[in-house]
């Protein structure tokens, strides 16, 4: 095993580890706690194999009582160490064989081993090296799995997820029991680059049958969704088939990349539990036409188009008061202006303080923002996973509380351009002034003939225009003007007022947008965001998986 | 065959007493078959409902597989059922007794999947029918051939042997723990309706967890079980022996009925040497010539499986009380939630705020602009309507009013109900009975015709009104003043009145909405007389509450229909009766 390849190995775990941290960390509040603890779990147990020894390969010998682990272990180690015997369950304790002392220890107490025995193999006498095992090489004998005694079945489950690689011990009676399969081998699906299949006991089969039994084990297996296992009969007593197993063990003891690769299988498992949950690898954010549907029945129901025919009335009033004829303009006063009454349209000192007097909303209107909102949220969440939705919906409904005084300090500050007047009315009104004061002074000279010739006093004759006479053309003139100005002004305003009330309407729906966008837009964009950089790591990781 | 009243006379029960409760207990066994047999159970992850399906059948396989034709006819041959772990050897034990291959065996697990039914001639008309196991086929056919074409099908394969003592008959069921799913359901079902065990184990397997479990339930249940201790190699019966026989006796089985059969080469036949099997085919032929013991087994067991049948029953009415009291908790749930949202419609109206806004602005626009005097003008009047709003493009000012009310009301209602679904929706969502409950509710909630419904309410409403004022205007004088208005004027003014007269508006709304309210009032009452707009006005009031009421319980009932359809109180309160009985009689 080259060293490069190893540490190409490690790197890639390590960067899958660092995916899903980052994964967590973005998601922790939105996945079930189960798969979380799961996932902190693998790695919290691959950081501590890792810190362990690199060195040693930890081979474990899984299986049923009676199936002989216990004797394919001496016959392996060419000792006996462990235990053998009829009654059942055999093995009560983990019973370790190691060949390599340095870093061993802290390694058997990870895997809380107490039986340790450190092996003397003699090195290579008659049997060439490759028959003999590597130094790094530390073999388990375990309890079996299916006993009556339940502590058994603990100390195989845990161990099931610390050794490196698993040798599955299954014998000719057992090897079809639904223990093994459905409790073990089917979850292990993700580990098959180490796992090995030892069929013991493979001297209890007639000769003719053992192609037929191993056939039917390979059935049994990829049934658990384990195919092209490597299967190897073999029986401990005899002898037959052991040195097989040996060379195979032998194999796997110099392979060091093994623990990596064990670890990152764990790790592959957890990332496609963890992919299986995103249902969606990309969600779409809210489009905009469902925001501006949104922004816009926020906006009426909080009366913009109220306000905008205030404006429109209100400048009509004012432009009435302001370009009107004298005579009859001051009667506009006695009418309200609508946007005082909602204190809107004036400047204000301070904009922060502003506030608005129009009444409270009605319950339609706070139904239909409720709604309105509702379904935005629900569009918005619709594709993401179940447990992503109802942070969402909490974080909005937190939001919307404040929404309404926002949205009525945002209307307050929002300028609706009535706050000053036209510059063309002071021209209008000095002309209609001017206007006035011609008829005034044209009816005063008129006047001024007929009180002279009461008292007998000689006045000039006025002068005359095209043949008449300049006071009556005065006074004539001044009421024609003044009726026309004030005609033509009227129709003026109206326009004016129409161009004012549409852009106040936009200036209103502005300033409303703003306030939903900060309030209840951003954080459902920010929710998705989180979603889709999660799943984005999620499937990063998923791709450097094997 | 043997007589009747043979049956009973050995097994220690009154034979006329007997007789009554016999028939007594079968027919209340057929009614609880059929009970059990309409059960359902909600399936929802957290409660595991497969156990509860499982123990279902049980009980239901229990009932007509054993205890109706065993209290039928207690005289009826012992069915010995061959049991045991996939390898262990049952089939090899069953064709070694026969001296014949009856039962395919041989190395590849699980071997046997169609169970094999042994039994002499004699006794056909016992097996032949279906008295016992109703549900499986019955198939013949000699020996092994054609086994593998029926495959694992419910079946039972009749194999009449004149080596089968009279009196018993010998079944070769599938393993109890193979990876095969039938096998091991169908093995459970077999020895459930056993009278007596033959419980096949190796000297490598009688440690294993998964036949424990069915021998402490068979010791439980007082079973006769006579365990067969198969391919013990040579030397380690002295150490194996004492170690099960100890196991034995800790579960109440009985220590004394072991067999043990050593490792050794099978004959040219592929059967065990008979030297071997001597010693259990003889005590069989012994069981099966003593007609007193046969029916002392028959009589316990039967007593044992009633009594696992109760307990059985008992906590299937557990599981189903517990789902009737979480379905109840969920019905809470929607009636809280439901009437909560029929309250805050009802406030809506009552506090006058439905009459902020747009229809506040609306309706001063119907009174502050002149259009109410303009409407007294009559005729000329509504012709000058329609002229300015056919060159304005806006509706007459009655209609903007009645929109306005129109729209709140359909928005309140929308907005309340789809809230309430909402609420109710995640409130379920946090049970695991409700989770499962909205999986199978449709897929649009609230319905998507909601907003056809509430605007068809608030049309019925209209409705109603209408008809009030022409049925309250009905006499001449008063007609013709409606006639000034307009039904339809009048009828929206007394919408406004109906929401002005409990008003709760405050300040300076008061002064406006109320005061133009007041107009209202009393210009219907220059109408109806005052008495009558106040009952109008409350009439009009009750139609809406009415209306609401029915549009919110029709979108409610999507949840109680579905509550509804799984609520099955009659059943539960008829088991929980019979199961009463059988405890009653039991104590006796």
């Amino acid at each position: 095993m080259s060293e490069r390849k190893i540490i190409r190995a490690s790197n890639g775990l390590n960067e899958q580890i660092n995916c899903i941290v980052e994964a967590m960390q973005l998601a922790e509040p939105f996945l079930e706690p189960t798969a979380v603890d799961q996932a902190a779990n693998v790695i919290a147990r691959s950081n501590s194999r890792r810190q362990m020894s690199a060195e040693h390969v930890v081979v474990g010998l899984f299986g049923a009582t009676g199936s002989g682990k216990s004797t394919m272990f001496n016959a392996l180690v060419g000792q006996e160490l462990a235990t053998t015997g009829v009654i059942r369950p055999t093995t009560t304790q983990t019973v370790a064989a190691i060949w390599e002392q340095d870093g061993a220890s802290e390694l058997l107490d990870w895997l809380e081993v107490d039986a340790r025995h450190l092996m003397h193999e003699p090195r290579a006498q008659n049997d060439s090296y490759k028959r003999s095992f590597d130094s790094g090489l530390l073999l388990l004998d375990l309890p079996d799995m299916d006993s009556t005694a339940a502590d058994h079945h603990e100390i195989s489950s845990r161990l099931v997820g610390q050794v490196d690689y698993l040798v599955w011990v299954l014998d000719p009676q057992k090897y079809a029991d639904a223990s093994i399969h459905h409790g073990y081998l089917s979850s292990l699906r993700t580990q098959q680059g180490n796992l090995l299949i030892v069929l013991n006991q493979i001297d209890r089969v007639a000769e003719d049958d053992r192609k037929l039994v191993i056939e039917s084990l390979r059935q049994a297996l990829s049934l658990s969704g384990l195919e092209n296992l490597p299967i190897l009969g073999a029986s401990a007593i005899t002898g037959e088939g052991v040195a097989e197993v040996r060379a195979k063990l032998v194999t796997v003891s110099k392979n060091k990349a093994l623990s990596t690769r064990r670890l990152r299988s764990d790790v592959d498992q957890v990332i496609l539990k963890l992919q299986e949950e995103c249902v969606v690898e990309k969600v779409d954010l809210p489009s905009k036409l469902d925001q501006v549907e949104l922004e816009r029945v926020i906006a009426k129901a909080h009366g913009s188009e109220y306000i905008a025919d205030a404006v429109e009335t209100s400048y009509l009033l004012r432009g009435a008061a302001r370009t009107g004829w004298p005579l009859t303009s001051w009667l506009v006063r006695f009418r309200n202006d609508p946007l005082k009454r909602m204190n809107l349209g004036r400047q204000h000192e301070d904009p922060e303080l502003a506030l608005t007097s129009r009444p409270e909303l009605s319950v339609a209107e706070s139904a239909s923002i409720d709604h309105s909102i509702n379904s935005f949220v629900s569009e918005a969440s619709d594709q993401l996973p179940e447990s992503w939705k109802e942070p969402l919906r909490q974080t909005v409904n937190a939001r919307i509380a404040l929404l309404d005084d926002g949205i009525d300090a945002a209307i307050a500050r929002t300028p609706l351009g009535v706050e000053r007047s036209s510059w063309w009315w002071p021209v209008v009104k000095t002309t209609q002034w001017v206007a006035l004061l011609a008829v005034l002074a044209g009816s005063l000279w008129l006047a001024a003939y007929p009180v002279a010739g009461y008292f007998q006093f000689e006045l000039p004759d006025a002068p005359r225009a095209e043949g008449i006479a300049l006071p009556t053309l005065m006074v004539l003139i001044g009421l024609l003007l003044g009726v026309i100005l004030g005609l033509s002004c009227s129709f003026i305003n109206r326009i004016v007022a129409k161009l004012k009330r549409r852009k106040a309407l936009r200036n209103i729906e502005r300033s409303v947008s703003q306030v939903v966008r900060q309030a209840i837009v951003d954080p459902v964009e920010q929710h998705l965001d989180t979603y889709n950089s999660y799943a984005a790591l999620i499937a990063s990781a998923a791709k450097k998986a094997d | 065959m043997e007589s009747n009243s043979d049956l009973t006379k050995h097994s220690g029960i009154d034979s006329t007493a007997h007789a009554g409760t016999a028939t007594d207990t079968v027919t209340q066994l057929h009614e609880l078959h059929d009970l059990l047999a309409k059960l359902s159970f909600v399936s929802d992850e957290s409660r595991f409902t497969d156990g509860i399906d499982q123990l279902r059948s049980k009980a239901l396989r229990q009932i007509s597989d054993y205890l109706l034709p065993r209290i039928a006819n207690l005289g009826a041959p012992l069915l010995v059922v061959v049991g045991g772990s996939t390898g262990s050897g049952k089939s090899t034990l069953v064709n070694s007794l026969l001296r014949e291959q009856v039962s395919l065996s041989g190395a590849v697990r699980p071997t046997t999947r169609t169970p094999v039914l042994a039994f002499n001639p004699a006794d056909q008309p016992y097996f032949q029918s279906d008295r016992i196991l109703p549900e499986l086929k019955r198939l013949s056919g000699k020996g092994t051939n054609s086994l593998t074409s029926v495959a694992s099908g419910k079946a039972l394969l009749m194999t009449p042997h004149e080596r089968v003592p009279n009196g018993i008959a010998i079944l070769d069921a599938p393993d109890i723990d193979s990876v095969s799913d039938d096998n091991r359901a169908l093995a459970g079902q077999l020895l459930n309706a056993a009278d007596l065990w033959i419980f096949v184990t190796t000297a490598n397997r009688y440690a294993d967890a998964l036949p424990w479990d069915l021998l402490t339930e068979a010791g439980a249940r007082n079973i006769t079980v006579c365990v067969v201790l198969n391919r013990v190699p040579a030397g380690a019966e002295r150490v194996i022996v004492p170690d099960l026989q100890r196991l034995l006796s800790e579960k109440n089985l009985d220590p004394s009925l072991l067999h043990v059969l050593h490792e050794a080469q099978l004959d040219d036949q592929k059967l065990i040497t008979s030297e071997q099997v001597q010693p259990l085919a003889s005590w069989l032929t012994a069981l099966a010539e003593d007609s007193s013991k046969r029916q002392e087994i028959a009589a316990q067991t039967l007593e044992g499986a009633l009594r696992r049948t109760t307990a059985d029953v008992s906590e299937l009415i557990a599981e189903l009380q517990e789902q009737e009291v979480q379905l109840s908790e969920l019905q809470h749930l929607i009636e809280d939630r439901f009437s909560q949202a029929t309250a805050r419609i009802n406030e809506s109206f009552n506090d006058g705020s439905l009459l902020r806004g747009e229809i506040l602005a609306r309706w001063q626009d119907f009174v502050g602009a002149g259009e109410l005097l303009r409407g007294m003008e009559g005729a000329i009047g509504r012709v000058r309507d329609r002229i300015g709003s056919f060159f304005s493009g806006r509706p007459p000012v009655t209609h903007r009013v009645e929109q306005a009310i129109e729209t709140g009301l359909h928005m309140v209602f929308i907005a309340e109900i789809t809230k309430a679904c909402h609420d109710v929706e995640r409130s379920w969502k946090n049970t695991p009975l409700g989770q499962a409950l909205l999986v199978q509710l449709p897929v649009s909630r609230p319905a998507a015709d909601l907003n056809e419904q509430a605007s068809d309410a608030i049309r019925l409403w209209q409705r109603d009104i209408l008809d009030m004022i022409r049925a309250e205007g009905a006499n001449k004088r008063k007609t013709a003043r409606i006639a000034a208005f307009g039904v339809n004027g009048v009828a929206v003014i007394l919408m406004v009145v109906v929401f002005a007269s409990t008003a709760g508006l405050t300040g300076l709304e008061l002064g406006i909405a109320g005061g133009s309210a007041v107009v209202g009032q009393k210009l219907l009452e220059a109408i109806f007389g005052e008495d009558a707009v106040r009952r109008m006005a409350s009439m009009a009031r009750k139609m809406l509450d009415k209306r609401a009421q029915e549009l919110v319980s029709k979108s409610s009932e999507i949840y109680t229909q579905e509550i509804a359809s799984h609520a099955q109180p009659k059943t539960a309160e008829r088991l929980s009766k019979i199961s009463e009985t059988f405890n009653a009689k039991r104590a006796r």
